[in-house]
């Protein structure tokens, strides 16, 4: 795997940035954020228990509230703005900006959409469309 | 547009309504239940009365007015005239429900297994409750609390049940159908089996065939079955050991309308794919296939119709058909089209929902906001003749 950046802590995990998720590889989607963002993205996903088994989510926050975080992959498009991080668990974890529509495993969990409804993080019109694979406007 | 509308303040996060039970879905993850005929009962009170049975038609009786009985009372001029004066006092404003009246009409509250669900459903007497992890069930003839179990555990964007099958639209895993059984026969139960491994959010029954709704650059799909033995009414839960229906073939979009850039959904006896600014709609009546002959498209499709829909600025994101005209989500807002033709524009909803198959509550459209649920009962349909009624409509009910 190709990395953007030498893995770094993230409280008890190693995480490090993909490649491919930001050199405009077409069939993947893209990070809009930067690399620290990414991991303070991931991080947030850590410490707020947003993990499953082996998937975590995360979210950028600007003024208490999730914004845009990446593009879906520009092949099949149409591209569109995403706001939910996906990251997968390992020995050495990654992520990138979840298109619902690609994978309904992407999808969070209830107990963490539950959790962005009650913090204000996302709305809950958006946390429904989110929940049902439909790309939607923050 | 004339719509009957019940207010109820409060945080939720969706509502569903059934067999004179009304649940609302908190934003705190609580179902509660509540005696629907009594609550409108009660909120009738504070208007005039003479308003109070139509208004407690329209609102718990639904399919009331299209009974011939009815129908013939409104050939005569003076009697149209004095129900629609009724009419035009219910409808003249939201009737707001208070709290004492929530308080008298509530029956249990119990936590929701699924909080936040993508979707709810009951098919005899079983409610269903969806999400990411799966389908779960509790029977309605007990009380809810505890009582759920998982069905069935593919992820579950949106359900649709009907001829005894729960149709699940389970987004990149693509349609499912699963044979749904007594309760008691749980946790044993037919496997759920793939119709299409096409993308699929959302699903709704035309007929005995189902619609799958893709979303935009995909439309959806039409999963197409044999004619089956029983009609709806007749198909209750099957038995344990009850075979799949046959699934004659599954039809694009681009098939139907020759178009793939748009949202395809349905009910009854209709199929609607959208555009900007327009709605297509087809009649759609898989009983005229003939033997032999799979889906038999030229005859299954029978009337099509091209409509333009002004206020549909944006793509559509969601859709229902409904008795009372065509409901179109897009990302900011709600549009309703109506059997006049009118449209309607709702402020974007956290939720909505209609009741295509329910007799009691055909003419319901449920708009959940952030600070209250809007219960709409649209009337107009009772009104207007089969000449002047847009195609883009369910068909009414059949007198019984």
């Amino acid at each position: 795997m190709t990395q953007a950046d030498e893995p770094a802590k993230v409280g008890e995990y190693s995480y490090f940035s993909k490649l491919d998720h930001r050199d405009g590889t077409a069939v993947k989607s893209q990070w809009t954020i930067s690399v620290s963002d990414e991991r303070a993205s991931f991080a947030l996903g850590v410490d707020s228990g947003w993990i499953i088994d082996q998937r975590a989510w995360g979210l950028y926050l600007k003024d208490g509230a999730a914004d845009y975080l990446g593009k879906s992959a520009m092949s099949p498009g149409p591209s569109v703005d995403l706001c939910i991080a996906f990251f997968q668990i390992s020995e050495i974890c990654h992520g990138y900006p979840s298109d619902p529509k690609r994978s309904v495993r992407e999808i969070p969990p209830d107990t963490v959409r539950s959790d962005w409804i009650s913090k204000g993080y996302l709305r809950s019109s958006v946390v429904r469309k989110l929940a049902r694979g439909i790309p939607c406007k923050l | 547009m004339q719509t009957v509308e019940v207010r109820i303040p409060g945080q939720f996060w969706d509502s569903f309504i059934y067999n004179d039970r009304l649940y609302l879905f908190t934003l705190n993850g609580d179902i509660q239940s509540y005696r629907w005929d009594k609550l409108v009962e009660s909120v009738a009170i504070s208007i005039d009365a003479d308003c109070r049975p139509l208004f407690w038609q329209f609102l718990a009786r639904g399919q009331a007015w299209y009974s011939r009985e009815l129908q013939k009372l409104l050939e005569s001029p003076k009697i149209l005239n004095e129900i629609n004066k009724l009419t035009d006092l219910i409808t003249s404003h939201p009737h707001q429900v208070s709290s004492k009246i929530l308080k008298e009409t509530l029956i249990e509250t119990t936590g929701s297994p699924a909080h936040p669900h993508t979707d709810v459903e009951a098919f005899h007497n079983t409610l269903y409750i969806s999400s990411p992890s799966g389908v779960r069930a509790a029977p309605l003839s007990r009380r809810l609390s505890n009582n759920f179990k998982m069905l069935v555990d593919i992820p579950a964007l949106r359900m649709a049940c009907s001829y005894g099958s729960m149709a699940v639209a389970a987004g990149s895993d693509g349609m499912y159908d699963q044979v749904l059984t007594s309760f008691e026969d749980f946790p044993r139960r037919p496997e759920p089996r793939q119709l299409s491994p096409r993308n699929c959010i959302a699903c709704s029954w035309s007929s005995f065939d189902v619609i799958g709704t893709a979303g935009a650059g995909d439309a959806g799909f039409v999963a197409a079955f044999a004619k089956p033995q029983k009609d709806e009414t007749e198909s209750g839960l099957s038995s344990i050991t009850t075979t799949s229906r046959q699934l004659l073939d599954v039809i694009g979009s681009d098939d139907l309308f020759q178009a793939s850039d748009g949202l395809l959904f349905g009910a009854d006896n209709l199929l609607v794919m959208t555009s900007l600014s327009s709605i297509y709609v087809d009649g759609w009546n898989p009983y005229r296939r003939r033997e032999d002959r799979g889906v038999d498209l030229q005859k299954s499709l029978f009337s099509k119709y091209a409509l333009t829909v002004d206020e549909l600025t944006d793509a559509a994101i969601d859709g229902a058909v409904a008795v009372f005209g065509v409901a179109i989500e897009m990302d900011s807002a709600l549009l309703v089209r109506g059997v006049s033709g009118d449209i309607s524009g709702f402020g974007e909803p956290v939720n909505w929902r209609t009741y295509p198959r329910s007799r009691r509550y055909l003419n319901q459209l449920h708009v959940t906001y952030d600070d209250y649920l809007s219960i709409f009962a649209f009337v107009d349909d009772y009104f207007i003749s089969d000449q002047a009624r847009s195609p883009a409509a369910a068909s009414r009910p059949r007198p019984r």
